[in-house]
């Protein structure tokens, strides 16, 4: 049905019905009540629909940079305009103009009138930088262009980076929609799946929805359980309720300070902190023992309003004072265990502002928290957090050196003419070093990818005084004349690190959107054209965010260095046993411990490239594992005469009738290439043979990244037992005789 | 153009859903979910705030009209 001064676009669930001309293609149209239709209001000097749409164009074309709620409004309006009358010679008009509003206004006027191709290449050609809100806004137009195109392929892209860039409930609906279309067209493709329950004393409705599209734009495919209204405990305790069946691997416990029933003071604070506390981790116990699901815990937001004000914050019996002592506690108990992890939503509420985040109607109507203008906030933080559980936090920031570092451009400027320290831009530019350094110094790795001489480029590390960041900071140095999207595949490469692991930072947007078009793995943020700002949005992406910090990621940046060295003794070598011997390695051998757990789990979840099987295990699974006495597990520790690589190997075998089964072996990117595989082989293999067992199988499990270990079983002297359709191999070795450990290892083995 | 219908059609995912005879009791796809996403939507599509009885007592399309037009919104 068809409404006289509208555009009707809706996106179905189910099947498209095709239309009766099989030559044409099945229309695709979008609903979004988000575009603001307007009423025409009664006026007293009735103007038609021509004056008006001149009026409009005009206002356009004096607008250079229209907020969010303009571009919002004005786009509804140019769509109602375009059946009343003739709109094209002024949308040719306004899409030559030079205004971001007049091509607004173009690309608006072309998608009423249908011509989506046309509006598109409107809505390619310009971009609104200045705001991030609109930005989003222009990047959701364009997907919903394309779509209704018949162009999905391309639609994912733009939906992705419009949803990076705002945090505005109705966008995000409104891009949840198109992400649905996109779905149903198979062209999306996701790098993780993960399950996930949420559950608490609230309404979760609205929440999750958002967050399934915020984590899409992180490449994760959330399948999602709400759980029943403050039947959380129920939940995780009976087998047979709709949360066991669901069978989580990630559960957040939404559950707010109203749950808790604390009175606005408490006679014994102590005792009450205490029983509240002990019934929050009794529900960590049930669901992981119940579950072996990884729990994220919302911490408690202090609420605005209390009957007693500041004083609340103030007296030690108060509720403001006993849900800070309580989240302090919460950080503290999830520390000491493995498998949960707490999330600081007060620091969200503070962020989006308590006021924005209570919405009292709501809460009493509907149980709704947070309100819907912060669930965006609290979705990236999810998310951001949930990338940490599944290990699929980037590694490594490459970075760009002119205006981007320092202001101005070191090959033509010199050492003495770049701002860096000394007045306030070049205090802006120290600023964000000190930030980048700092990240660094937690295991963040760094590269440079500039456009320069290699000299000059590298100048300003060696010798500016007010350089917060050194030589020997950057791990990979890529200065040259090459396009950085090469550049950035070979830094990939040098390091061994997964391409979509990367973050580009460069002050240049023609350099940024080349990079989104050549390697869209790659994760670019937009840069304000304000240093200042550069250390707060960079921030505000959340996109290094970790869980914990071991010592190995403590420790990374200075592992790279050691690598060089590594290289150069490969180099100088004649053979490869002259080199591995001239490493002097030393491996330990070790069954899991609970110390060690959280790097061996960390490896579990991020290793890609030498892993058999891709097993993904949360912590509570591995411990579970562990303690099945019957179950072998071996970590491998590797040190050289260059220095620790740590903990870098992984394998855990389980009994199956007369044979040990290899389930989990993996060994990290950082170290291959030195055969420590063989060690860890040779180890669990004389443990199986002193333990009776007859024979050891092991499995391949194919996948993009682990090719390279396609035929280690064969090369090791395994014989294939079978294969079937997807790949899987599997292989079998009677352990008839001892096997010995090769000789350029010193070896520690305890297992 | 009913710009009501609009926020109706877009919320139930129905292009083609007739509102004007909507009730909560006649409409099984209007539950409290939807009807929270509903003021939501309405809320912002016209510029106005409802209280809490309103929120809770509303019942039909008829009676949101009528909200609706009684309040300062655009």
């Amino acid at each position: 049905m068809k409404h006289v001064g509208s555009t009707e676009l809706f996106c179905r669930s189910t099947a498209v019905t095709p239309s009766l001309d099989s030559k044409q293609k099945p229309q695709v149209t979008i609903i979004d009540s988000n575009l603001q239709f307007e009423t025409e209001p009664e006026t007293a000097s009735p103007t038609t629909a021509q004056q008006r749409l001149i009026a409009l164009a005009d206002w356009s074309m004096r607008t250079r940079s229209p907020d969010a709620a303009a571009v919002q409004r004005l786009w509804a309006q140019a769509i109602a305009l375009v059946p009343l009358c003739e709109w094209r010679e002024t949308a040719e008009q306004l899409a030559r103009h030079e205004s971001a509003a007049a091509k607004w206004i173009g690309a608006a006027l072309f998608e009423g009138g249908r011509e989506f191709g046309a509006a598109a290449r409107i809505l390619i050609a310009f971009s609104c930088s200045y705001s991030r809100p609109v930005e989003a806004l222009r990047l959701l137009a364009l997907s919903r262009v394309l779509i209704q195109d018949n162009n999905s392929q391309d639609a994912v892209a733009p939906l992705k980076r419009a949803i990076r860039l705002t945090e505005s409930y109705r966008t995000l609906t409104s891009a949840g929609k198109l992400l649905r279309s996109l779905e149903h067209a198979g062209v999306i493709h996701y790098a993780r799946e993960c399950r996930l329950a949420m559950v608490g004393n609230a309404t979760f409705d609205f929440v999750l929805p958002v967050l399934k599209t915020v984590a899409f734009a992180s490449g994760i495919r959330l399948v999602t359980y709400a759980g029943a209204y403050n039947q959380q405990m129920q939940e995780a305790l009976d087998k047979t309720s709709a949360l066991h069946a669901f069978q989580p691997e990630v559960v957040i416990l939404a559950t707010d300070w109203r749950s808790l029933g604390l009175p606005e003071e408490t006679p014994d604070a102590d005792a009450a902190l205490a029983q509240k506390l002990a019934d929050i981790t009794q529900l960590w116990d049930g669901l992981a023992t119940q579950l072996h699901c990884h729990i994220i815990q919302h911490n408690f937001v202090v609420p605005e309003v209390s009957a007693y004000g500041a004083l609340s914050g103030r007296l030690p019996r108060a509720r403001a004072n006993l849900l800070r002592r309580l989240n302090q506690s919460l950080v503290e108990h999830a520390t000491r265990r493995t498998g949960v992890s707490i999330l600081d939503v007060d620091e969200v509420a503070a962020l989006i502002g308590k006021r924005t985040w209570h919405d009292a109607r709501m809460w009493i109507a509907a149980k709704q928290y947070p309100a819907a203008e912060a669930i965006g906030m609290l979705a990236a933080h999810q998310v951001a957090h949930l990338r940490a559980v599944l290990g699929l936090t980037a590694k490594c920031l490459v970075l760009d050196v002119d205006n981007t570092l320092w202001g101005g451009v070191i090959g033509e400027d010199g050492l003495d003419g770049i701002r860096l320290g000394g007045n306030a831009e070049g205090e802006a530019y120290v600023e964000f070093q000190r930030y980048i350094k700092a990240l660094r110094d937690r295991g963040v790795i760094l590269a440079v990818c500039s456009k320069n001489n290699e000299a000059d480029a590298k100048l300003p590390f060696l010798e500016h005084p007010e350089m917060v960041l050194r030589l020997e900071d950057i791990s990979v140095f890529m200065a040259n004349w090459l396009p950085k999207a090469d550049n950035l595949r070979a830094i990939a490469g040098k390091l061994n690190i997964g391409i979509d692991s990367l973050v580009f930072v460069d002050d240049n947007p023609v350099e940024r959107e080349q990079m989104r078009r050549g390697v869209p793995e790659v994760e670019v943020p937009e840069l304000p054209a304000d240093p200042a700002l550069y250390t707060e949005t960079l921030h505000r992406e959340l996109l290094f965010e970790a869980l914990t910090l071991t010592a190995e990621d403590a420790g990374r940046a200075a592992s790279y260095k050691a690598n060089l060295d590594r290289e150069q003794l490969q180099q100088s070598s004649g053979s490869l046993d002259e080199f591995l011997s001239g490493l002097q390695m030393r491996v330990e051998l070790r069954p899991f411990d609970e110390p060690n757990l959280p790097r061996i789990v960390q490896l579990i979840n991020k290793t890609n490239q030498f892993n058999l099987t891709t097993r993904r295990m949360t912590a509570e699974e591995v411990l579970a594992y562990a303690e099945n006495r019957g179950n072998y597990t071996q970590f491998m520790h590797l040190r050289d005469r260059f220095g620790e690589s740590g903990i870098t190997g992984v394998l855990m075998a389980s009994p199956e009738d007369d044979a040990l089964k290899i389930d989990v072996w993996l060994i990290s990117c950082r170290v291959l290439g030195r055969q420590v595989e063989d060690a860890m082989l040779t180890a669990a293999w004389n443990s199986a043979r002193a333990a009776g067992y007859r024979s050891l199988l092991g499995s391949y499990v194919p996948t993009a990244k682990n090719r390279q270990v396609a035929n280690l079983y064969d090369r090791m002297g395994f014989a294939l037992a079978g294969e079937d359709a997807d790949g899987k191999r599997t292989y079998r070795a009677e352990l008839t005789a001892e096997r010995k450990f090769p000789a350029y290892f010193e070896i520690r083995a305890a297992c | 153009m009913d710009k009501l219908a609009v926020v109706f059609r877009d919320v139930f995912d129905l292009p083609n859903l007739e509102i004007d005879d909507l009730t909560r009791d006649n409409f099984a796809l209007w539950d409290s979910l939807a009807h929270v996403k509903l003021i939501i939507e309405i809320e912002e599509a016209f510029n106005v705030k409802f209280t809490i009885d309103q929120v809770a007592d509303t019942r039909s399309v008829e009676e949101l009209r009528k909200l609706i037009g009684e309040k300062d919104g655009v």
